[in-house]
């Protein structure tokens, strides 16, 4: 491994986030405008926790996130004129609150627009059209828990729909029947951190399942038999932390893999070593390290994938266990 | 010369192209400029450029293709009805076309896919024009694992059986799953192979098998239903069957293509009654067919293609999956395939990764017992 990346190259990565939103003709801004949203937030919670939080103004983000406001379905989109998504709306709210500025939303048409999205079995659909998954159930769970409103859900209903969910192998899928899939096993399992019912897992099936996830290289895979990819960091070691499992991973070889795909010359992180960056990767691989105690970095939350201060001040904080943070 | 030709612009005539609409579609490098080949010189295709279009097959340029979305998506922002559900007929043709380009470059481009929807239920689109569409677009790599369009699909299929307007309006509010809507045993057949060819073009394809599930699940139940077309469903139920133990056989790393042959045998084991036709155990080479015999059935599966791929990880949890199945407390008790012995007598380079593979299963069945 080459020295420059054996160490975390914040301020590239500071830079490479900030650089984003500049090139709106880009054809790549265009194809992503689907998911701004989500972006918005990957990049505001790596510069949170790269303790770098005041990067993007913190006004135009705001204006962004209202722009996005669709006003028929009383939630958000991704992008002005994009149809209001569960998924854009946690990453509005999360956004809006690590800008302290949630006095910005409507909390009770966005409780109103969440809790409509629950189907008969307990799922949740992701808007009004009716595609359902495991990740819109944790958005629903998540953004119901940070606005204070988690007491009008149906709590039995949405494990009961989880529990449906659960593998033979300990692991969870995106609907009962699908294949165990880690970003699944995480929504299902910061969930049901968040409704309290970890008892739902099988703890000891599924940490050794998430723990086979390592590869030689030190890289985590979601399924078996596929490739290493930095975004797994996040899933996986998330899930192990709120297993409290985290020493079952190997933490040198992970944090080696994660800062072996780096970006050296303009910054950002890939899914692997050798490829182009995007916020997505930069994002987890940022929360992966500091889940791994990787220093000077700030503490997150698992269950929220939000700065662990702020879920801490807001009486939400669960029983998860993270590596401590290693001085420099 | 059909409208496709006489359109001006790239943007125009590819949306025209789509909605036709075409039986398959490649997204092919280069920007189109060196035009159709020799061999399909004649005046038509010529006009088709920079597109190629032969006997239903369409080939988009990808620089082309980027070029018409940029300029999609800004029309489509300008024409988009506000309320959503309102749009005049001229406009519902060009939200059509332009939804249909978005999509192929941007296949996860969610309100340009609910656009559609929305034409749809104002009666502007046409349920089987729209499968056509989607199934040549779910072969194009890009775009096959896009759980979105899978959604779509099966949003699609049902409304085929509900005609009626009073149902319609039910279905809307219907959650995703096909365990009640009844579909032939051709539209289930070309569903099957419409994800086959899925998986073929992005490997272990989740969403594809996850759609594969939902059919198998409503063919499930279908077998079990006393009506006229049962002994069909029950053919069916035997060809789907025999299709997931070969392609095991045949993609050994696919541990997706496992779960699902396990989830099947889950779905035919939970009632007494084995909705398979009368000659199923001859074509599974069983005595009988019963809960004990499939089960022994699948473990044997297991335990042979292991014997011949011990290097592959997935085989070691076909095996695990198999111990699950059958499920009895015996089983775990011992190691039912003497792996370490195998271990030994693998080639050379590959020795080290089996019996890494062989003591983890030897832990795991020392952790499921206790």
């Amino acid at each position: 491994m080459s020295s420059s990346t054996s160490k975390l190259l914040i301020p590239l990565h500071v830079q490479y986030i900030q650089s984003l939103g500049e090139s709106k003709d880009d054809l790549l801004y265009h194809l992503t405008a689907h998911l701004r949203m989500n972006a918005i937030y990957w990049g505001l919670t790596a510069l949170n926790i790269m303790q770098h939080k005041d990067a993007l103004s913190r006004t135009e983000m705001i204006d962004f996130v209202v722009s996005c406001w669709d006003d028929e379905a009383g939630a958000f989109g991704a992008h002005p004129d994009h149809d209001a998504h569960l998924h854009a709306t946690l990453s509005a709210i999360q956004i809006l609150i690590m800008q302290d500025a949630l006095d910005r939303v409507d909390v009770d048409r966005v409780v109103k627009f969440i809790l409509s999205l629950q189907q008969p079995s307990g799922v949740f659909a992701g808007d009004q059209w009716g595609e359902v998954d495991t990740r819109f159930l944790y958005c629903a769970v998540n953004a119901l828990s940070l606005l204070g409103r988690l007491h009008e859900l149906d709590v039995e209903k949405t494990v009961g729909y989880l529990r449906q969910c659960r593998n033979f192998d300990g692991g969870f899928g995106a609907v009962a029947g699908a294949e165990s899939h880690a970003a699944m096993v995480f929504v299902c399992t910061a969930a049901l951190a968040i409704l309290d019912r970890l008892d739902e897992i099988d703890q000891e099936t599924l940490g050794w399942w998430l723990a086979e996830r390592q590869l030689p290289n030190g890289g985590l895979n979601g399924r078996p038999e596929k490739l290493e990819d930095v975004c797994y960091s996040f899933w996986v070691l998330s899930s192990m932390s709120i297993l409290k499992k985290i020493r079952w991973v190997d933490a040198d070889k992970l944090i080696g893999f994660i800062l072996s795909a780096q970006e050296t010359e303009h910054g950002g992180i890939a899914d692997r070593p050798g490829d182009q960056p995007d916020v997505f990767h930069t994002h987890f691989g940022v929360a992966g390290l500091s889940l791994l105690g990787y220093p000077g970095l700030a503490d997150l939350d698992p269950v929220y994938c939000m700065p662990a201060k702020i879920i801490e001040r807001m009486g939400l904080r669960r029983d998860w266990e993270a590596l401590p943070r290693k001085t420099e | 010369m059909d409208e496709s030709q006489s359109a001006t612009t790239p943007l125009e005539r590819l949306g025209k192209l789509l909605i036709i609409p075409p039986l398959s579609i490649e997204v092919i490098p280069g920007d189109g400029s060196d035009g159709p080949p020799d061999w399909l010189s004649d005046a038509d295709q010529q006009a088709y450029r920079p597109f190629l279009y032969v006997e239903g097959h369409l080939g988009v340029p990808r620089k082309v293709l980027y070029k018409a979305y940029a300029v999609a998506v800004r029309e489509y922002a300008k024409l988009r009805p506000s309320p959503r559900s309102a749009s005049s007929p001229i406009d519902a043709e060009r939200l059509a076309h332009l939804s249909a380009v978005i999509l192929l470059a941007n296949p996860a481009h969610q309100t340009a896919l609910n656009t559609r929807k929305q034409l749809f239920s104002s009666g502007l689109l046409d349920t089987s024009k729209e499968l056509q569409f989607l199934s040549a677009l779910l072969v194009v790599r890009e775009c096959s694992k896009e759980s979105l369009l899978w959604h779509h699909r099966r949003w699609l299929l049902r409304r085929i059986v509900t005609t009626d307007v009073v149902a319609n309006a039910r279905c809307i509010r219907q959650e995703d799953t096909l365990r009640d809507t009844v579909l032939s045993t051709e539209t289930l057949r070309s569903e099957f192979a419409i994800v086959a060819q899925a998986c073929e073009t992005y490997p272990r394809n989740y969403f594809a098998w996850i759609h594969r599930y939902l059919c198998l699940e409503a063919l499930v139940m279908l077998a079990r239903s006393p009506t006229p077309f049962q002994q069909a469903y029950r053919s069916l139920l035997l060809e789907e069957v025999l299709f997931a133990r070969t392609w095991i056989e045949r993609h050994i790393s696919d541990y997706t293509a496992v779960h699902y042959f396990c989830n099947m045998h889950l779905l035919l084991l939970r009632q007494e009654d084995i909705p398979l036709p009368i000659d199923a155990a001859r074509t599974l080479d069983l005595d009988h067919i019963d809960n004990l015999t499939l089960r022994t059935a699948l473990y044997a599966h297991a335990k042979s293609l292991l014997a011949s791929y011990p290097e592959h990880e997935t085989m070691w949890l076909y095996l695990r999956a198999a111990i699950y199945i059958c499920g009895t407390p015996d089983v775990y008790a011992a190691d039912p395939y003497g792996a370490h012995d195998h271990g030994l007598g693998a080639p050379a380079p590959s020795k080290l990764l089996v019996l890494t593979h062989a003591e983890r299963h030897r832990a795991w069945l020392r952790r499921a017992s206790t």
